[in-house]
């Protein structure tokens, strides 16, 4: 009973510590709640869609010749696995919406059960999935964001014969290929036109690279490899991989299709995380200085027989009940929330997720919180036990400032300013809590333009492996040989050029793994290398890192390459780094794929320009003049790079939604935290405020001064955050960003990035502090009278 | 003829309690003159202090005025006694109130800066003259916490005078001190005095009271009593206190 008289006088007190520390536990809750429920959401939904589109654990397009019925057996009667389906696709190159453009192959097929039609909101499948009429076609969703494009426009596709449209009747769920950052996908059309087209291009000469068939493979029930042991022992068994144009098991699936939704979870996790602490340090700060400002209140207690632990208690149930709200509101509002983020990643993820929160995992998370805050509560409140009620009674409350050995002089022209200072410098334990805070925030306010950086800057780009272009022209084998070099000299005749890159890619089996292999003419422009060397010889090749740990192989291991029937022993000059297939890729010269697949050449060539001169053609009027020049030359196509198409608008849109949202929840942590530090200064220094009243200073003077003694932990903090997030920021989204094949980031802060989070953060403490401190207003100087 | 510097008309306060009111002050009219050392005296309660915080603009009178430099205190904004507090008057406190943050030196520079007609080094200069004057000059750079009450309080003295004030308000100045410091402290504002400083200070020690020129004793909220004496001096100290212990006497002190 006692207890709870006490509980109320305290919360009647202290309510500003009591609804802050709600409020924050509110936005903490909310958000990873929301996350956890949204990556959750998607793991369920793609299992689902796994299940019913009835895919194999790999999935395997193989042009139709070289799938004999030889290998076929092979396959079939393998030990590991249990069935295997084969589904007849039509490769066609590139395909185009509007002005939207997408270089990668995809597979035209009949359409088949366990493909399902989403209803125009994309919240459901429609019951039945109507025929496809000739010229329709069903694409998957991720296509929807990829080509910018809607039900009812036309879709173009570069076929072996020229140009195909077809028109979109309706968005797909196909697990496999669907997501938005997969580079290939499974479209359907309507059996009649799959026959014409089959029919049609089959008798024509190379039809091989037309005729393909998509075989899924399932691993035997007794076969406990994952997916991705699985084809490479299946391929060292039978080749399967080495024939295909490429390979996709359902892990790789997984990671690529879920590969947005993981690294804003893994990104706003770790925010949230450090949202915590800074709950944890605003509990703490609060605790302490309630125990100091409290003492002799304390005293008194204990001398009334309250023991230490009684007065624990109090703090205990002040704190968690605050902790308890604000995760019960939290919860409640982690529902839209959940929804908004569930809803944003459709796109990407090309899946109909599951829908509603993760209880089991939010109260596991819940149950940790509170733990973590107990601990946090019983060490913060041990000092009540050292309070003497004999000292509490005299008085014996303990000075509030403390002695420093920086003692900058008060001056005349700064005088708020140098006395804001002083305030600061004499009580530096108050307000410690609040410099980490504003270094938390601005740390991950400049993590986050980082990232904006390393998706939108060319610099950036190409630090993190891409070879990047302002222009790109695509031959076929023949234009190849015949025109590379006249475009290359028309280029360079045109404009200044800074770089050329001529490269290609495919699929080759390293050790049995299938994997995306980038072919370059000069390897050692191959950058960025973290280890080893470039790959300049004909038996040498360079692996991520990603690779690296999954063969578990290094620089100066030998390792088997493979292409159909060929196979050679090269050894590994490097390690190096790039976002090609999420970091899943080696690289090797032209001279070295020779080797294996003498025939190969490469078909591409990239110029990046020399942008410094005012009066070079631009991209776009090059490439106007390349395409003019070969009008009439079927195999000759030219690209200028959009960085928005690159990274996929949605994608941008996302990144810089989750700006948005870690900026204004900074600025909400800062208005808390500020508040918090600033009634508790208030009420420690309220006699020192009557005074300087009592000598003149104005309210707005010394609100000022409350103003800029934040602005000076806000500067402090904001320069440690810079520090920090010089040091950290890239390994931090390593961590993030390891999973596409980032590891080593380029530090990339500009001054805008630094000075427009430092700016809001210093603005935002100054005001929210000068606010608070409106409560100036209210003390009288009468207050130091003694009566 | 004196000159009047303060002057109070029909000052009343009052505050709220247990539903109804206190009258603290009731009509009281009051006329401070220049170069006086005025002492107001009265029995505990009698509303003393809330008399001076109520001439000093440092709070509201319920009703009456308060005219200085005919400008009614009790009807100023805030912003124009915050400019009267670091122009005109000076104030002393019971329990000194020194921010404890700043040194000694800082507590009266603080004070001075605000001053807008003195430069920084005019300021210091005055602060320097001020500590060797208190005999503290030694302990300037000292923090409020690590000297004694009564070097304390000779720093708020330094502090209120900084500006040269029109009239120095002192509030129990000695309450808190033991005899040797209230001697010291009375001592300098006996000196200040002298000097020409006017002193409106409020005590119910018979010690500080005899330093006064002019005595108003206040009883109920009224003033109910007033003696006039000529200057202070040590030597007349005795027949100074028969005088005015006959003259409380008298009020049934």
């Amino acid at each position: 009973m006692e207890t709870l008289i006490l509980l109320k006088a305290n919360l009647k007190k202290k309510k500003s510590a009591f609804i802050s520390v709600a409020i924050l536990m509110i936005i903490v809750t909310a958000f990873m709640t929301a996350i956890l429920s949204t990556t959750d959401n998607y793991r369920i939904g793609f299992e689902k869609a796994y299940e019913t589109a009835e895919n194999g654990d790999a999935v395997v397009s193989i042009i139709s010749e070289y799938l004999t019925d030889e290998l076929k057996e092979k396959i079939e009667s393998s030990s590991i696995v249990k069935k295997v389906s084969y589904h007849n696709a039509l490769a066609v190159y590139g395909s185009s919406c509007g002005k939207t453009h997408d270089g990668n192959s995809s597979f035209l097929q009949k359409m088949r059960g366990g493909i399902y039609l989403y209803d125009s909101g994309l919240k459901s499948f429609t019951s039945d999935t109507p025929k496809l009429e000739k010229g329709e076609i069903y694409v998957p969703l991720g296509l929807k964001s990829k080509l910018s494009c809607n039900i009812g426009d036309t879709i173009t596709y570069t076929t072996i014969e020229g140009t195909a449209d077809f028109v979109i009747k309706g968005f797909v769920q196909e697990p496999s290929f669907g997501a938005q950052t997969i580079g290939w996908k499974q479209i359907f059309i309507s059996d009649e036109d799959f026959d014409y087209f089959y029919n049609r291009w089959k008798p024509l000469e190379d039809t091989k690279v037309v005729d393909f068939t998509m075989v899924s493979v399932y691993k035997a029930d007794d076969c406990n490899f994952r997916s991705g042991k699985f084809l490479r022992e299946l391929n060292l068994e039978t080749k399967i991989a080495d024939m295909a144009l490429g390979a996709m098991t359902r892990e790789q699936t997984e990671r690529y299709s879920m590969l947005l939704p993981d690294i804003l979870t893994k990104l706003f996790t770790i925010f949230v995380m450090f949202l915590f602490i800074i709950v944890l340090i605003l509990v703490s700060h609060s605790i302490s200085t309630e125990i100091e400002s409290d003492y002799v209140s304390f005293g008194i207690l204990k001398s009334q027989g309250f023991s230490r632990k009684k007065l624990t208690k109090l703090f205990f149930i002040q704190y968690l009940s605050a902790e308890l709200l604000g995760i019960v509101i939290g919860t409640v509002l982690s529902l839209p929330l959940e929804s908004t983020l569930t809803e944003s990643c459709q796109l990407i993820t090309g899946i109909m997720p599951n829908r509603g929160l993760s209880v089991g995992k939010s109260l596991a998370m819940i149950g940790i919180i509170l733990l973590v805050s107990a601990a946090l509560i019983f060490i913060k409140t041990l000092p009540l036990g050292k309070i003497s009620p004999v000292k509490a009674i005299g008085g014996g409350k303990e000075d509030i400032y403390f002695d420093s050995r920086i003692k900058l002089p008060i001056s005349k022209t700064l005088l708020s300013a140098s006395l804001a200072v002083r305030q600061f410098t004499s009580a530096k334990r108050r307000y410690i809590g609040a410099v980490m805070i504003s270094a938390i925030l601005v740390f991950f306010m400049l993590t986050v333009n980082m990232i904006i950086n390393y998706l939108t800057s060319k610099n950036a780009l190409q630090a993190m492996g891409t070879e990047f272009t302002d222009i790109t022209v695509y031959f076929q084998r023949e234009t190849a040989e015949k025109y590379m070099d006249e475009v290359k000299d028309l280029v360079t005749s045109l404009t200044e050029v800074k770089e050329i890159y001529c490269s290609d890619s495919l699929y080759l089996s390293m050790n049995g793994e299938n994997l995306f292999t980038h072919i370059v003419k000069e390897p050692e422009k191959l950058s960025p290398i973290l280890k080893g060397r470039a790959p300049i010889y004909d038996n040498e090749t360079v692996i991520t890192e990603m690779i690296a740990d999954t063969l578990e192989i290094g620089v100066g291991d030998e390792v088997t390459i493979s292409y159909r029937e060929n196979e050679e022993t090269y050894i590994i000059s490097g390690i190096y780094q790039t976002v090609n297939d999420s970091g899943m890729c080696f690289a090797m010269s032209e001279k070295a794929i020779n080797k294996i697949y003498p025939e190969f050449i490469i078909r591409n060539i990239g110029f990046l320009l020399d942008d410094s001169d005012p009066n070079a053609l631009s991209a776009e009027e090059l490439k106007d003049i390349i395409k003019e020049q070969y009008r009439d030359i079927d195999g000759v196509g030219v690209e200028k790079f959009d960085i928005d198409s690159f990274i996929g608008a949605e994608v941008l849109d996302m990144i810089k939604l989750m700006r948005a949202a870690i900026y204004i929840f900074s600025a909400i942590f800062a208005l808390v935290a500020v508040r918090m530090v600033c009634t508790k200064a208030f009420l420690q220094e309220r006699t020192d405020i009557g005074v300087y009243k009592a000598l003149g200073y104005t309210v707005n003077r010394l609100r000022l001064g409350f103003g800029l003694r934040f602005l000076t932990v806000a500067v402090i903090g904001t320069v440690l955050g810079v520090i920090a997030s010089l040091l950290l920021s890239s390994k931090t989204l390593g961590l993030g960003l390891s999973m596409i094949g980032l590891s080593r980031l380029p530090t990339t802060i500009d001054f805008v990035s630094v000075a427009v989070p430092s700016v809001l953060l210093i603005t935002c403490f100054f005001v929210f502090a000068y606010l608070s401190s409106g409560k100036i207003k209210k003390v009288a100087v009468r207050e130091l009278v003694t009566e | 003829m004196k000159k009047t510097i303060l002057s109070a008309k029909g000052l009343c306060k009052s505050f709220a309690h247990n539903g109804g009111q206190l009258h603290i002050l009731s009509h009281i009219d009051l006329d401070l003159y220049q170069g006086d050392f005025t002492v107001i005296m009265g029995a505990s309660g009698s509303g003393k202090s809330t008399l001076l915080y109520s001439l000093s603009g440092m709070d509201r009178a319920t009703a009456g005025q308060v005219y200085y430099n005919e400008k009614n205190l009790a009807a100023a904004k805030e912003k124009e006694l915050s400019v009267l507090r670091h122009t005109d008057f000076g104030f002393i406190f019971q329990q000194m109130h020194l921010v404890s943050n700043l040194s000694l030196l800082e507590n009266v520079l603080v004070s001075g800066y605000l001053n807008k007609n003195t430069t920084a080094a005019e300021v210091k200069e005055r602060a320097e003259k001020l500590f060797t004057q208190m005999n503290i000059s030694h302990i300037k750079t000292h923090l409020p916490s690590q000297v004694s009450g009564g070097e304390q309080q000779r720093c708020a003295i330094a502090r209120a005078v900084i500006n040269n004030p029109k009239l120095l308000f002192a509030d129990e100045p000695t309450g808190a001190l033991n005899r040797k410091n209230t001697s010291e402290v009375l001592n300098l504002l006996t000196e200040l005095n002298s000097e020409g400083q006017s002193v409106l200070m409020v005590t119910h020690d018979m010690k500080a009271a005899l330093r006064a020129t002019r005595l108003l004793y206040l009883e109920d909220g009224k003033i109910t009593g007033e003696l006039e004496l000529p200057p202070y001096r040590k030597d007349e100290e005795k027949s100074r206190e028969t005088q005015v212990n006959a003259w409380l006497s008298s009020l049934e002190w």
